[in-house]
C-alpha cells in the first residue's frame, strides 16, 4: 500500500500541488514554518480522518480562501482507489471515496498510515487523557466498533453527570451506572488487549532507540477500581464505594474514561523521571509499535511520516529505525537543513523541496553515494 | 431567482420547504404540480390538511395517532389483548406493523434524555404501568421493549424493566442485531421480523 499521488488545494499554507510519487522514501526539505509539518498533515488527515494536530478546521484552510481539499490516490494489492476530504469553512468536511461522498467516514478501503510528529511527545508527559486518546484512536483505527463504544459511553457519561449534577432519584442514575459498566467493560477489555499486542513491539523499538538492556514495562491503571481479575464485578464494587461522593462531587468518579496508562523504565514512570530524550523515543517507539500491529493484524504495508526527527537521531539509531521502516512500506520525511546520510542500499530518494508553502520537485529523483 | 413569482406561489413554496425533508427545489416542484392539479384534488388536499389539526388526536389508551378517542388498533377486536408492544414515537408502530405484530402498543412519547431535559416523568410510563397492572379480560402477559437501539432508546428501556420486574409478567426486548446507534426508522423489515422473533428476556440487574 502507498500513496501515488496527491493533490492538494488551499490546505494551510500549501500552494495548490499535484505530486506523483513511488512507493520508497519521500524527503520534504525546507526551513522552519515552510508547510512541510502541514503537508505530513495533510495526507495524515486524509488517510485516517483527524488531524494530528486536532485544531479547528478553519485553521486547516489557506488564509483568505473558503475551502481546502487534499486528495490522494492509494495503490493497494494491484488496485487503486482515491479518497479525498473538502474542508468548507462552517461547514462540516466532506469524504469522498472515488469521488463519491461518503457519511460517517465509512471507507470501503482503509489506508493504512502512522505519523511520528514532534508534539507527540504529549503523550508521554501530557495528562492522561492524552494516553488514553491515543490508544482510543490507534484501537479504533484496527477495530472501528471500538469507537462505537467510546462515543456510546462518552454519551451515557455525560447523561449520567447531568443527573448527578441535578441529584436526580437513585433509580434512574443505576441505570447509567448499569450502561457505563456495560459499555465500559468493553472498552477496558479492548484497551488492555490493544495494550497486550502493542507492548511487546514497543520494549522492542524501546530498546532499539533507548538502550538495549533497559527493563521496561507497561501498566494499565484503572480510574478507580481494579483492572485486574473480573472487570464487571471489579466496576460494580467500585461504584458502590464511590456512590456518596460522587453524590457530593456531582461527577462520575470510576470508569475507563479515568485510565492511565503508566511507562516504566527501570522501575520508574517516564512522565515524571525519564529525559526528553528517553520521552521523544518513547514516543517514537509507540508510533512504531503502532505500525507493526497494524502489519501484523492488517497483513498490510504501512504507510509512515516521520515529522523533524531526523536531525535529532545519531547515525546508529537511524540506521537501525530505517532498517525497520525502509523497503516494508512507503516513508515520509521532513528535514531542515542537509539531507541526513542515508544508510547503505538507501540511496535512492525523492526530494521535494518546501518553502513559503510552495512544493517543488526541482531535486527530483537524487542519487547519493553511500 | 423566486422573486419573481407571484406572491401567493412564493408563500406556498416556503410552507413547503419548511416540511422535512423537503429542499427549495422539491417545494417548488410541489408548488407546479398543485399548479397544474384539478380544483378538485386542490380541494381534497386542503381538506385533508385542515382536518389534520382538527381531528388527528393521540390514543387515550395507548398514544398512537387516532381520529377518535380510541386509535383502530385498540378498536380491533381481532388483535391480541395479551401483548403490548412499547415504542418510543407514534410512527414506530407503524414500523413494528410491518414486521408481523398482531398485539396492543404503547406509545411512551420519546426517550430519556438528560441532556435533552426528558426525565421519566416526561414520557407517559405512569401511563404505562397502569395499563400493566391491569386485571381481568385486558389483563397483559407480555411486555415487549421496542425503543430505538440507541443508547437513549435502550436505557429507557431498561429503566422501565426495572419498574415493570415487581408487576411479575414476561418482559421481553427486541433483539438487536441492530447497529449500534441505529434507528428503527432505517431498520429493513427482514432484520425487524427477524428482531421480533428472537427477542428475549431482559436482564434487569
Ligand atoms: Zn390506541
Amino acid at each position: 500500500m502507498y500513496i501515488s499521488r496527491v493533490k492538494m488545494k488551499n490546505f494551510r499554507n500549501i500552494s495548490p500541488v499535484s505530486l506523483s510519487f513511488q512507493p520508497s522514501l519521500v524527503v520534504l526539505q525546507g526551513g522552519n514554518a515552510q508547510g512541510k509539518t502541514n503537508f505530513l498533515e495533510a495526507l495524515y488527515l486524509v488517510s485516517r480522518g483527524i488531524s494530528p494536530r486536532s485544531q479547528k478546521d478553519e485553521e486547516l484552510v489557506r488564509w483568505g480562501s473558503e475551502a481546502a481539499s487534499v486528495a490522494i490516490r492509494v495503490e493497494s494489492g494491484g488496485t487503486w482507489f482515491n479518497r479525498e476530504v473538502r474542508v468548507q469553512l462552517g461547514k462540516k468536511k466532506v469524504w469522498l471515496n472515488n469521488g463519491h461522498p461518503i457519511t460517517k467516514k465509512r471507507w470501503q478501503e482503509e489506508v493504512w498510515l502512522v505519523g511520528y510528529f514532534p508534539r507527540d511527545i504529549g503523550i508521554i508527559e501530557g495528562s492522561p487523557s492524552e494516553r488514553r486518546h491515543f490508544v482510543d484512536e490507534a484501537l479504533s483505527y484496527v477495530k472501528p466498533s471500538h469507537r462505537a463504544y467510546v462515543k456510546r459511553y462518552e454519551r451515557a457519561l455525560a447523561q449520567r453527570n447531568i443527573l448527578l449534577r441535578e441529584h436526580a432519584r437513585g433509580d434512574l442514575i443505576s441505570v447509567y451506572t448499569e450502561e457505563l459498566i456495560k459499555t465500559g467493560t468493553c472498552i477496558i477489555e479492548n484497551r488492555i488487549r490493544y495494550g497486550e499486542l502493542l507492548t511487546p513491539y514497543l520494549r522492542d523499538f524501546y530498546r532499539c532507540l533507548g538502550g538495549e538492556n533497559v527493563r521496561f514495562e507497561v501498566q494499565y491503571i484503572g480510574g478507580g477500581y481494579d483492572s485486574k481479575g473480573d472487570l464487571r464485578a471489579n466496576l460494580e464494587r467500585a461504584f458502590l464505594r464511590s456512590e456518596n461522593e460522587e453524590r457530593s462531587r456531582e461527577i462520575t468518579l470510576v470508569g475507563p474514561h479515568r485510565d492511565d496508562i503508566l511507562f516504566l523504565l527501570e522501575g520508574k514512570e517516564f512522565r515524571i523521571y525519564g529525559s526528553q530524550g528517553e520521552k521523544k523515543s518513547l514516543a517514537l517507539s509507540l508510533k512504531m509499535a503502532e505500525m507493526a500491529v497494524i502489519r501484523k493484524v492488517k497483513n498490510s504495508k504501512v504507510i509512515v511520516l516521520l515529522d523533524d526527527l531526523f536531525s535529532e537521531l545519531d547515525p546508529k539509531r537511524r540506521q537501525l529505525l530505517f532498517k525497520e521502516i525502509l523497503g516494508k512500506g512507503q516513508v515520509f520525511i521532513t528535514v531542515t537543513d542537509d539531507i541526513p546520510q542515508m544508510p547503505e542500499g538507501w540511496e535512492e530518494y525523492l526530494v521535494l523541496g518546501v518553502q513559503g508553502g510552495r512544493i517543488s520537485t526541482a531535486g527530483e529523483r537524487e542519487k547519493k553515494n553511500g | 431567482m423566486t422573486d419573481t413569482y407571484p406572491e401567493s406561489l412564493r408563500r406556498l413554496i416556503a410552507s413547503f420547504s419548511r416540511l422535512p425533508g423537503i429542499g427549495p427545489k422539491s417545494a417548488q416542484r410541489l408548488a407546479f404540480f398543485l399548479i397544474k392539479s384539478s380544483p378538485e384534488e386542490v380541494e381534497e388536499l386542503v381538506g385533508s390538511l385542515s382536518e389534520i389539526k382538527k381531528k388527528i388526536r393521540l390514543c387515550s389508551e395507548c398514544g398512537f395517532y387516532a381520529d377518535k378517542d380510541r386509535c383502530a388498533v385498540c378498536n380491533d377486536p381481532s388483535r391480541d389483548r395479551s401483548t403490548l408492544c412499547i415504542v418510543e414515537r407514534p410512527q414506530d408502530v407503524l414500523i413494528i406493523e410491518k414486521a408481523g405484530y398482531r398485539g396492543l402498543y404503547h406509545v411512551l412519547g420519546g426517550s430519556i434524555s438528560p441532556m435533552r431535559g426528558v426525565g421519566p416523568d416526561d414520557l407517559s410510563i405512569k401511563r404505562l404501568l397502569e395499563r400493566l397492572n391491569a386485571t381481568g379480560s385486558e389483563k397483559i402477559r407480555e411486555a415487549i421493549l421496542a425503543t430505538n437501539p440507541s443508547l437513549d432508546g435502550e436505557t429507557t428501556a431498561l429503566y422501565i424493566a426495572r419498574k415493570v420486574k415487581p408487576l411479575g409478567l414476561r418482559t421481553t426486548i427486541i433483539a438487536r442485531g441492530l447497529p449500534l446507534g441505529g434507528d428503527l426508522e432505517f431498520t429493513d423489515e427482514g432484520t425487524l421480523t427477524q428482531a421480533l422473533e428472537g427477542r428475549r428476556e431482559i436482564l434487569t440487574g
